[in-house]
C-alpha cells in the first residue's frame, strides 16, 4: 500500500468512484498474504467472505456513499459477526459460531466499511503483549522478535503494517492503546458507554470499551462518528455529544489548552528514550500554543491493582458461562456435570485467565475477599475525585501510553507482575471511564516506536481528537512505517 | 417439651408480561424444548440484559398492594452458582437493595405475619433426568419471577398455609401474576426451626419446590413430626435443605444440585442501579385505586 | 502495618472449586505461586480508606415489554458440543 492509503483517503477515492471497495479489500488481501505469514495478525482470514462484502458495499449506493466507504477493517476476535467464529483467543470458545452481530461492526459496515477479518488478541484480553493467545503470538511489524503489546496486538500490528487501515476492538485497562504506541500507530478508547458493547465478549464489563486503532486520528474520529451513541441492545450505552469529525478542521493550533502533567504518570518507572520522546512531544504541544501545567494525581498509586482487582472480580463472573453445556468445547469427565465443567475450564482457559478467575473468586469470595474488594472500590473512587479536581484547571492530561518500548517475545510471559507495569500508564483513565488516545511520537535509537497518550474529561473525545489532529498535522511520527 | 416454631416462606410467583425478565424472548407459545430463546437466554457471549419495563411496573404494583415501602434505590446483582440449567453461571436477582421493603399482611383470625423484601428475579431453566444422561431445556431461563420473602413469624404450619393462601389472593387481586390460579407458576421455599432450649447449633431447616398451600402445609406437618420424633429420640436436628416427596408423604435431603459453596453475591455491572420514577408510581396508584374494593379487606376493617 | 495473607493449598483449591477449575500438576503450583505474588503486591488496597462518591449518574433504562421472535431451535442448538431431544445434554444428575 502506499502511505495515501489510510482510512479517509480510500473512503474518499470510493465516494469519488475513482476506485472499487473490491480493488481496496484486493491490495489489503495481497499485502496480507505477503506479510502475515511471519506476523500472524489474522486468525484465518476468509478470503471469500471479505471479498462478497467488497462487493456488497460497490453494488450498495448508500454504504458506497458512507463516511468509510470501502474502507477494509478488522475486528478484534472479541467482537461478534454473525456466523463468523469468535474465539477471544480461547481455546474454550473453539468452534463457536456467534448467531448475531456486534452493533459496533454493524455500524461501521453501514457507513461503508468492509468487515475483512478477525485478529489475533490476548487470551480474553488477559495480556499486554498477544503471548497469551491460544494462536500464539502476532509479532510486532518493527522488530519481529518483540511483542506487539496487548490485548489487541494483533489489529494494532495489522494497521502498523498497513494490512488494513482499521481495526476496531477493546480497550480494557489499554488494550488499544498499548499497543498502538507500541507498533507506532494511533489508538482511541472512548468514554466508557458512548460505544455499544453488544456483540463484544464481555470480560471486565464497567471497564470494556470499544475503540479502533488507525493511521490517524482524524481516521479515528470519523469512525466514532459512525458508530457512538445510544444502542438499546446495551443498557450502559450512552447519549453522543454529537460528531466530532466536523470539530477538527476549527482548530489550528492549541493556543489556549491547558495541558497538564500528572508528575506521578511521567517520571518514575519510565525508560529513558520513552521519557525522552514523550518530553519532545509535549514540548512540540507546547510550542504550538498549549500551556503546561503541573498536576498530581495522588491515588494514582493504587490505580494499577485496583484496577486488576475489579477487572478480574468481574471476570470471574463473566466467564463463568464457559461451562461446556451450551457452546464451545467440551472436554469430558466422569460423575456429575460440574466434573464436566471443571475439566472443560481447566484445560480451555490458559495459564493468564485461570490467574485471573483465582483472584477473581479471591475478591468476591465471602470467605476472603471483601476488604480487598471494598479498598479497590476506594481507591477507584479516590482515582475519580482526583481527576475530577486536576480537570478544573487542565483541558487535557499528557503522560507516555507505555512506560517501555516493544519488549522480546518470551521476556515477560512468565511474570506477571512485569506484565501488568505496561498497563500503568493505561489503567488510570480506563478505571476512570475517561476518553483517551495513543499518538506515535517518535522512536527509540533501536527504531522501536514511542506513543503519546492524552486523556480528556468524560464527553470530551471532541477536543481529544482535535487535539490530537493538531500534532499529526504538524509532525510524521504517525507515517513512520516499518522497514519492509 | 417442644421450643414454639416459627416458619419463614419465601415466595416466587411468575408476572404476567409477554417477554422475560432481560430478554425479548415470548414467555408463551413456546411449548417445543429451547424453542423461546434469544441469545441471552443462551447466555452467548456479547448478549446484554435489556430490562423489562413492565415487569418493574407489575412488581411496583404488588409491592404496592401488599403495603411494602418502595426502596428509592435497587439494583441487580449476580448470585453465581455452576449449574447446567444456570445458562449465565449466575442468576440475576436482587438481594441487598432489594425494590421493596417491608410490610406486613394479615391474616386467619388476627395473625400478621411481617414481610421482609419483595424482589425482581430471573427463572432458571429445566432439567429433565432421563437413565442415562441430563437434559437441558432454557425455556424457562429468564422467566420473570416476582419475589416475596416474609419474616419467621409464622407458628405452625396450618397458619403458614392460611398466610400463603391471603398473601395470592393479594397478588390475583392486585393481577400481576401470569395465571389466575398460579398453575405451575408459584414456588415455595419454607424454612422452619423450633430449635430445643438451649440448643448451641442453627437448626433452621429449608424446605424446597412447594407449589401450593395445601403441599406445604403435608410438608411442614411432615417436617414438624419427623422433627419431633428425633427429639424424642435425643438426637439434634441437623440445618439442612430437604424436598417433600408428597407420595411417600415424607420429607428427605435434596439430592440433585447442592447450594452453591458461596453465592459471591457481585452487583451486576451491565445493569445500572434501578429507579421507579413518578410516573410509574402514579400509574401502580391509579391502578389499584381503580379496583373495586375487596369484601375481605371490608370485613378486617370494619 | 498489614498483615500479609496467605493462600494455602486448601484455600487455593476452594478458590478453584469457586471459579470451577480443575487444578493439578506443574500448573497448580505455578498459578499458586502467582497468586501469592500478586496478593503480596495489592496488600496496600486494602488500607485504601473510602471517599464519599457522588451517585452514578447512570440509571437503568427499560425496555417494552414487546416479545421477539425466539431462536429457531436449530439455531439456539446450533453451538452445542452434545444435544439430544431438542435439548442441551450433560452427564446425569439424580431427580432432586
Amino acid at each position: 500500500m502506499s502511505q495515501a492509503d489510510d482510512a479517509l483517503t480510500i473512503a474518499a477515492s470510493v465516494r469519488a468512484g475513482t476506485e472499487l471497495a473490491a480493488a481496496v479489500l484486493a491490495r489489503s488481501l495481497q499485502r496480507i498474504r505477503s506479510l502475515d505469514r511471519s506476523l500472524r495478525c489474522f486468525l484465518d482470514l476468509d478470503e471469500g467472505s471479505a471479498r462478497a462484502r467488497a462487493e456488497a458495499v460497490d453494488r450498495d449506493p448508500d454504504r458506497r456513499g458512507g463516511p468509510l466507504a470501502g474502507v477494509p477493517v478488522a475486528w478484534q476476535d472479541n467482537l461478534a459477526v454473525a456466523t463468523e467464529r469468535l474465539s477471544a483467543a480461547s481455546r474454550v470458545l473453539e468452534g463457536y459460531r456467534s448467531p448475531f452481530s456486534a452493533t459496533v461492526l454493524t455500524r461501521t459496515a453501514a457507513a461503508g466499511g468492509v468487515l475483512l477479518g478477525r485478529t489475533n488478541m490476548d487470551e480474553f484480553g488477559m495480556g499486554s503483549s498477544t503471548e497469551t493467545s491460544a494462536h500464539g503470538p502476532t509479532h510486532n511489524p518493527f522488530a519481529h522478535d518483540r511483542v506487539p503489546g496487548g490485548g489487541n496486538g494483533g489489529g494494532a500490528a495489522a494497521v502498523a503494517a498497513d494490512l488494513c487501515p482499521l481495526a476496531v476492538g477493546c480497550d480494557t485497562g489499554g488494550s488499544l492503546r498499548q499497543p498502538a504506541a507500541l507498533c507506532g500507530v494511533t489508538g482511541l478508547k472512548p468514554t466508557y458507554g458512548r460505544v455499544s458493547r453488544h456483540g463484544l465478549v464481555a470480560v471486565a464489563s464497567s471497564l470494556d470499551c470499544v475503540g479502533a486503532i488507525a493511521r490517524r486520528a482524524a481516521d479515528l474520529a470519523t469512525w466514532l462518528d459512525a458508530v457512538a451513541g445510544v444502542d438499546p441492545a446495551d443498557p450502559t450505552s450512552r447519549p453522543s455529544p454529537g460528531p466530532v469529525a466536523p470539530t477538527l478542521p476549527q482548530r489550528h493550533d492549541l493556543r489556549g489548552l491547558r495541558l497538564g502533567l500528572p508528575w506521578q504518570l511521567n517520571g518514575p518507572g519510565l525508560d529513558d528514550e520513552v521519557a525522552a520522546g514523550t518530553q519532545r512531544a509535549i514540548d512540540h504541544l507546547r510550542d504550538l500554543g498549549a500551556t503546561l501545567r503541573g498536576a498530581s494525581l495522588p491515588s494514582v498509586v493504587h490505580a494499577l491493582p485496583a484496577c486488576y482487582l475489579l477487572a478480574a472480580a468481574e471476570a470471574a463472573s463473566n466467564l463463568a458461562r464457559y461451562d461446556g453445556v451450551r457452546f464451545g468445547r467440551r472436554r469430558e469427565a466422569l460423575g456429575r456435570p460440574d466434573a464436566m465443567t471443571s475439566e472443560t475450564r481447566g484445560q480451555g482457559f490458559g495459564d493468564a485467565v485461570q490467574l485471573r478467575l483465582l483472584l477473581g473468586a479471591f475478591a468476591t469470595a465471602t470467605s476472603s475477599g471483601d476488604d480487598w474488594y471494598r479498598g479497590a472500590e476506594n481507591a477507584h473512587h479516590s482515582l475519580r475525585a482526583d481527576l475530577r479536581r486536576t480537570f478544573a484547571d487542565c483541558d487535557l492530561l499528557a503522560c507516555p501510553a507505555s512506560p517501555i518500548p516493544a519488549f522480546p517475545l518470551g521476556s515477560r510471559r512468565d511474570d506477571p507482575l512485569a506484565m501488568f507495569v505496561c498497563d500503568a500508564l493505561t489503567v488510570p483513565a480506563s478505571l476512570a471511564g475517561l476518553p483517551a488516545i495513543s499518538l506515535p511520537c517518535g522512536a527509540t535509537a533501536g527504531g522501536l516506536p514511542i506513543g503519546l497518550q492524552l486523556i480528556a474529561p468524560a464527553d470530551r473525545e471532541d477536543l481529544l481528537l482535535q487535539v490530537a489532529h493538531v500534532f499529526q498535522q504538524h509532525s510524521d511520527h504517525h507515517l513512520q512505517r516499518p522497514l519492509p | 417439651m417442644n421450643a414454639p416454631t416459627s416458619i419463614g416462606l419465601t415466595v416466587h410467583v411468575q408476572l404476567a408480561t409477554r417477554s422475560k425478565l432481560f430478554s425479548p424472548a415470548p414467555t408463551t407459545d413456546c411449548v417445543a424444548a429451547n424453542s423461546g430463546l434469544c441469545a441471552f437466554d443462551l447466555g452467548l457471549p456479547g448478549a446484554l440484559p435489556r430490562l423489562n419495563g413492565h415487569a418493574v411496573a407489575l412488581a411496583v404494583r404488588a409491592a404496592l398492594a401488599l403495603g411494602c415501602e418502595l426502596q428509592p434505590q435497587s439494583r441487580f446483582v449476580r448470585r453465581h452458582d455452576s449449574r447446567p440449567d444456570l445458562p449465565k453461571g449466575y442468576l440475576l436477582t436482587q438481594h441487598g437493595e432489594p425494590l421493596a421493603r417491608g410490610g406486613s399482611i394479615p391474616f386467619g383470625d388476627g395473625h400478621r405475619c411481617r414481610l421482609q423484601r419483595l424482589y425482581l428475579e430471573e427463572d432458571r431453566g429445566t432439567l429433565h433426568t432421563t437413565p442415562t444422561a441430563t437434559l437441558v431445556d432454557l425455556n424457562r431461563a429468564g422467566m420473570p419471577l416476582l419475589g416475596i420473602v416474609s419474616e419467621p413469624d409464622l407458628p405452625g404450619p396450618a397458619q403458614a398455609s392460611a398466610f400463603l393462601r391471603e398473601l395470592l389472593i393479594n397478588l390475583r387481586a392486585a393481577a400481576v401474576s401470569a395465571a389466575g390460579d398460579f398453575a405451575g407458576g408459584l414456588r415455595c421455599a419454607a424454612t422452619i426451626s423450633s430449635p430445643a432450649p438451649g440448643a448451641a447449633a442453627d437448626q433452621t431447616v429449608q424446605l424446597l419446590h412447594l407449589s401450593s398451600p395445601a403441599m406445604l402445609q403435608q410438608a411442614l406437618e411432615h417436617e414438624q413430626s419427623r422433627q419431633h420424633a428425633l427429639r424424642a429420640a435425643g438426637v439434634e436436628v441437623a440445618a439442612e435443605t430437604r424436598v417433600y416427596d408428597s407420595i411417600a408423604g415424607e420429607t428427605r435431603p435434596r439430592r440433585d444440585c447442592p447450594a452453591p459453596a458461596d453465592p459471591r453475591y457481585l452487583p451486576d455491572p451491565e445493569l445500572p442501579p434501578l429507579r421507579i420514577d413518578d410516573h410509574m408510581l402514579a400509574a401502580a396508584r391509579e391502578w389499584l385505586a381503580s379496583q373495586p374494593p375487596r369484601r375481605g379487606a371490608d370485613e378486617r376493617e370494619g | 502495618m498489614i498483615d500479609p495473607v496467605a493462600i494455602d493449598r486448601k484455600s487455593l483449591l476452594h478458590l478453584a472449586e469457586l471459579v470451577q477449575l480443575r487444578l493439578g500438576g506443574e500448573r497448580e503450583n505455578v498459578l499458586h505461586r502467582r497468586l501469592q505474588d500478586i496478593l503480596d503486591a495489592f496488600a496496600s488496597l486494602r488500607t485504601v480508606p473510602p471517599i464519599p462518591d457522588p451517585a452514578p449518574a447512570n440509571t437503568l433504562a427499560l425496555r417494552d415489554d414487546c416479545p421477539e421472535p425466539p431462536m429457531a431451535v436449530a439455531a439456539a442448538l446450533a453451538n452445542a458440543p452434545r444435544q439430544s431431544s431438542h435439548c442441551f445434554e450433560v452427564p446425569r444428575i439424580p431427580p432432586p
